[in-house]
């Protein structure tokens, strides 16, 4: 009994049903029955209103439904329902209102019962016939009722997010997208596997050339030091060659091998220089042709030399310049001489001519000297007197002498007459003037014409210089006369003089050849001894030796070049050597760093792929975890229970409906029903294959199916009329089957018919059947005005019949 | 010839318990060839006819014990299995009396006598533990076997329950801490 969900219903004023009814509800199987307008259905929508606020199949038709729920003409309708603790939520027993559109109170059921309730318990009338068109009808893109009831009843949501959260493992770019270290990882691992190749290559190439440089090396010194081996290491081959190039000193032995050879070709010049030269016993005639010639030239100076002098010396006395030939010497000397003769006779003549003049001009100043000085003495004494006169005359007529009056002469006066005197006198001075002039330039020209004579005479020879210009003259004329002859002389003398100055030359050059033979014997000894030849130089093998030692030296030269070379090559080659170890020990440090940073990007790659490897396995785990699930819920759960509950109802029917298993891997369900014949045939979807009253069954079947193959939150199923299209048989079956549910699967059942003959036959089949057991039956209509309201009680009696 | 035995077996299967021969009701003797009767919360009572006895016999007997049943205001059901082949004309004067389930088939199986008396069998529920309420998990980890069931996988599987997103995250911190990738970056921006 404390399993019972439903216990009791108190209805007032709802729909059909006036005044309050108290319905008992707590026993396993409640049948109701009233015939039609008794307010049977009214009964089951008061008490799925009080169990969830709603009534679903009022709902499909009006939101307003509401309105219509209190009795008519009553202001508004309250239902209350007790119910099992567990299900329950407010205040136990607490009523609903309704008025109007309002409804005031709280259902019984919690939200998940009147909710399980509304869904799997409750089948209305109005709902079976349609409802498999119910739950397959969709609006736009929601999940029909029988989809959302399979995701539900499937409760794959946490299977879809593990398979959705883990999508991307399958995929390594989009891992690599969501986890970025993954990506980072790949790339760097990449990165330092090329560069690792990089590395690689270049210490093959670094080792070619290690082996390169050493084999150079080694090539290099094997020629200097032919005890090297080839089984040194690089480290004693690099020592033995820095110990060898320190004792080296080959570079200093061929400079100077060098220098030698440069001074043989030196000295190679001068003795072609000296071959090329007239022997010297030529030395001796030489000499004795020069003493010829300078006796030859000793007998000319005592001979026409002194002749030569002599003249010269007279020549020289005679004025000539012996600078210049004397042809020309004397000549010029005798035209000085004749011009010096003509000029002095010139001066001469002029001297005479101006010594006349001046006594000429003498005798005429003496004369005008006589008559200046008569005039002059004349003119000043009467200009004396007759100043003083004047003065004493005043202005008086009379004559101080005479004492006449001089105006007995004359209209004019004394004075007038004096002062006429006195301008005559002054007009007789100005010619005493010029008088005075002639003879002042007179006096000039003579004495300038004495000045003139002085110099002339100044210039005038003495007499005996005047011989001598004649003595010399006569002399020069001599002296032209030999000039020829002294010419003569002369040519001879340098010719001689020429004549001895070569043979000297040869001879000192005859000489000198002779000292650079000894030199050069010299020289060639020294060199040969140098060059260790045992040679005895002769002057008849200088070309010989000089040619031999200049090969020798060469040779040598060219040898200390070429160990030079060697030295330097093996020098060079052990720098080489080292460069390369060393380059080769960085790559090596690098090439270790980059393997082992390689490793690690390697291993982090190697675990990001473990992971996306274990990603994988719990993605494929999980779809073939729902593939699983998909599979055994509706094969094992569904369908088995959906064909138990139909072949329950309608054993004779060939064709079972099912549920299409739908693809398990997608995420959302096409749900589609199907049939399938007893053989295990597949066929077409019930609505095509079932007759109308096998198609209620199915539906109906698939109403239970679904209540059955969840858990029961809610266990109660409530009919309303469920069996009105059934033939018999199939009432017996369904009967049958609540039986089953109420007595077996603990279901409280709750069913409301209006047959009277039916209602008694479900009353008989599903009378109380042990210890404990009850049945209500719930008569509406005009039993209920009956003392006991139309309620029977039935407990169950051990059966008389059958004693067992 | 379908057996009776074999029908008794599957409904003594199902915990009908035989009674004795010949069925006695009220002290009335029924000479069916097999009666049953539910036991515990089921108190069916379950004839079983072959056509061995005449229909208008068998008519009787039916009829007759529902009487007596009747008198005795017995409320047990009765049901009627009925092995060979019937007219419909029999079947349905039979159908007053009681629920009749036929057995057409001359050798059925017990599969076959199953489902003819199914309506007397337990309903055989799915398990729920094995539909709601199990932990669809578990069906990976059997998926994945013992031998990939590290804590790696468990792991991952347990974000499950946090969703989507929680799964996304945990896969990604999951493959970064395989590539030593720290979420420097993130943690700024967190």
């Amino acid at each position: 009994m404390s399993k019972l969900p439903i216990r009791r219903l108190t209805v007032s004023d709802f729909r059909r049903i006036e005044g309050t009814r108290e319905l008992p509800f707590d026993a396993p199987v409640v049948l109701i029955h009233g015939p039609n307008g008794t307010g049977k259905t009214s009964v089951l929508s008061a008490l799925e209103l009080a169990l969830t606020g709603r009534i679903q199949s009022m709902e499909r038709q009006s939101d307003r439904y509401r309105a219509h729920l209190p009795f008519f003409g009553q202001p508004y309708a309250t239902v209350r329902a007790i119910v099992a603790e567990t299900l329950q939520t407010g205040m136990p027993g607490a009523p609903l209102t309704v008025s109007g559109a309002r409804l005031e109170g709280t259902p019984a059921f919690n939200d998940a019962a009147a909710n399980f309730y509304a869904e799997r318990c409750y089948l209305d009338q109005t709902s079976l016939g349609r409802l498999l068109d119910l739950y397959q009808a969709r609006e736009g893109t929601e999940e029909t009722a029988l989809e959302k009831f399979v995701n539900e009843l499937l409760g794959l949501e946490k299977l879809d997010s593990l398979r959705s959260g883990l999508s991307d493992a399958h995929d390594l770019r989009l891992l690599k997208k969501l986890a970025v270290g993954a990506d980072e990882a790949d790339r760097e691992a990449k990165a330092t596997a090329v560069q690792l190749k990089k590395e690689s290559a270049l210490r093959t190439e670094i080792r070619t050339e290690v082996a390169s440089a050493r084999a150079a090396a080694i090539a290099a010194i094997t020629e200097l030091h032919p005890d090297t081996t080839d089984a040194m290491t690089d480290r004693e081959l690099l020592q033995f060659i820095e110990s060898a190039l320190d004792g080296d000193t080959t570079a200093a032995e061929s400079a100077a091998a060098a220098t030698l050879h440069q001074e043989l070709i030196a000295l190679g010049g001068r003795v072609s220089a000296l071959t090329e030269r007239p022997t010297t016993q030529r030395i001796q005639e030489i000499r004795t042709a020069l003493a010829t010639a300078i006796a030859k030239h000793e007998a000319w100076v005592d001979t026409e030399g002194a002749k030569v002098r002599e003249w010269e010396t007279a020549a020289h006395t005679a004025g000539a310049d012996l600078r210049i030939e004397p042809r020309y010497a004397i000549e010029q000397a005798m035209s000085l001489t004749t011009q010096e003769l003509d000029n002095a006779s010139n001066i001469h003549a002029q001297a005479e001519s101006l010594s006349m003049q001046i006594e000429a001009g003498d005798a005429e100043l003496d004369l005008i000297q006589t008559r200046l000085a008569a005039a002059h003495e004349h003119s000043s004494a009467l200009v004396e007197s007759l100043s003083a006169l004047r003065t004493i005359i005043g202005t008086s007529d009379r004559c101080p002498v005479c004492d006449r009056d001089f105006t007995e002469t004359g209209n004019h006066s004394l004075r007038a007459h004096i002062d006429t005197k006195l301008s005559e006198l002054t007009t007789h001075g100005q010619q005493l003037v010029d008088l005075r002039n002639v003879r002042d330039q007179l006096a000039a020209r003579i004495a300038r014409q004495e000045v003139e004579y002085l110099q002339l005479t100044a210039r005038l020879l003495p007499d005996d210089q005047q011989q001598t210009l004649i003595q010399r003259h006569a002399t020069l004329v001599d002296l032209a006369a030999q000039v020829a002859g002294v010419e003569a002389a002369k040519i001879n003398e340098a010719d001689l003089t020429q004549h001895v100055r070569e043979l000297q030359q040869a001879l000192d050059n005859f000489e000198a050849a002779s000292s650079e033979e000894r030199h050069l014997s010299r020289e060639l000894a020294k060199y040969a001894a140098r060059l260790q030849i045992d040679v005895p130089p002769a002057f008849d093998s200088f070309q010989t030796i000089s040619t031999e030692l200049l090969e020798q030296a060469e040779a040598q030269a060219a040898r200390l070049t070429h160990k030079a070379t060697q030295y330097r090559r093996a020098s060079n080659e052990a720098s080489r050597l080292t460069a390369s170890l060393e380059r080769e020990s960085v790559v090596v440090h690098g090439l270790a760093d980059t393997a082992e940073r390689k490793k690690q990007w390697d291993d982090r790659v190697t675990e990001t792929k473990r992971r996306q490897k274990v990603a994988k396995e719990v993605h494929e785990a999980a779809t073939q975890a729902r593939t699983t699930i998909v599979h055994r819920v509706f094969t094992e759960s569904l369908n088995e229970v959906w064909k138990a509950v139909f072949t329950r109802l309608a054993p004779n029917e060939g064709f079972i409906p099912s549920f299409g298993i739908p693809n398990a891997t997608k995420k959302t369900f096409d749900i589609k029903l199907e049939t399938t014949h007893r053989t295990g045939e597949a066929s077409g979807p019930p609505q095509m294959m079932l007759s109308a009253g096998n198609l209620n069954t199915a539906a109906l079947s698939l109403f239970l199916a679904l209540h059955l193959a969840v858990e029961p939150i809610v266990p109660c199923l409530v009919f309303d009329d469920p069996v009105q299209a059934m033939d018999e048989v199939h009432i017996a079956q369904f009967a049958a089957l609540i039986r089953l549910l109420s007595k077996q699967n603990n279901r409280q059942v709750i069913i409301a018919v209006h047959e009277r003959e039916l209602f008694e036959y479900l009353a008989l089949e599903l009378s109380p059947a042990y210890e404990g057991d009850e049945l209500i039956t719930i008569e509406l209509g005009e039993r209920a005005t009956e003392q006991d309201q139309g309620i029977t009680r039935h407990h169950w009696t051990p059966d008389p019949a059958l004693a067992n | 010839m379908t057996s009776v035995q074999d029908v008794l077996s599957v409904l003594e299967q199902a915990g009908f318990e035989r009674l004795p021969k010949p069925l006695t009701v009220v002290g009335a003797e029924f000479d069916f060839e097999a009666a049953v009767s539910g036991t515990r919360t089921s108190h069916d009572l379950v004839l079983v006819a072959t056509d061995r006895v005449p229909r208008k016999r068998l008519r009787r007997l039916v009829a007759g014990l529902a009487r007596s049943l009747d008198l005795a205001a017995s409320r047990r059901p009765v049901s009627l299995v009925l092995i060979g082949e019937t007219t419909s004309a029999d079947r349905m004067e039979l159908e007053r009396y009681a629920r009749v389930l036929p057995i057409a088939s001359a050798t059925a199986d017990i599969a076959e006598i199953e489902d003819a008396v199914a309506v007397l069998l337990p309903l055989t529920l799915p398990n729920a533990e094995l539909v709601h309420g199990h932990d669809p998990i578990n069906e990976v980890m059997n998926a994945l076997g013992p031998a990939n069931t590290t804590s790696d996988h468990i792991a991952l599987i347990t974000a499950a329950a946090d969703g989507t997103d929680a799964v996304r995250e945990a896969l990604r911190r999951y493959v970064n801490d395989g590539a030593e990738w720290t979420d420097q970056m993130e943690n700024v921006d967190e």
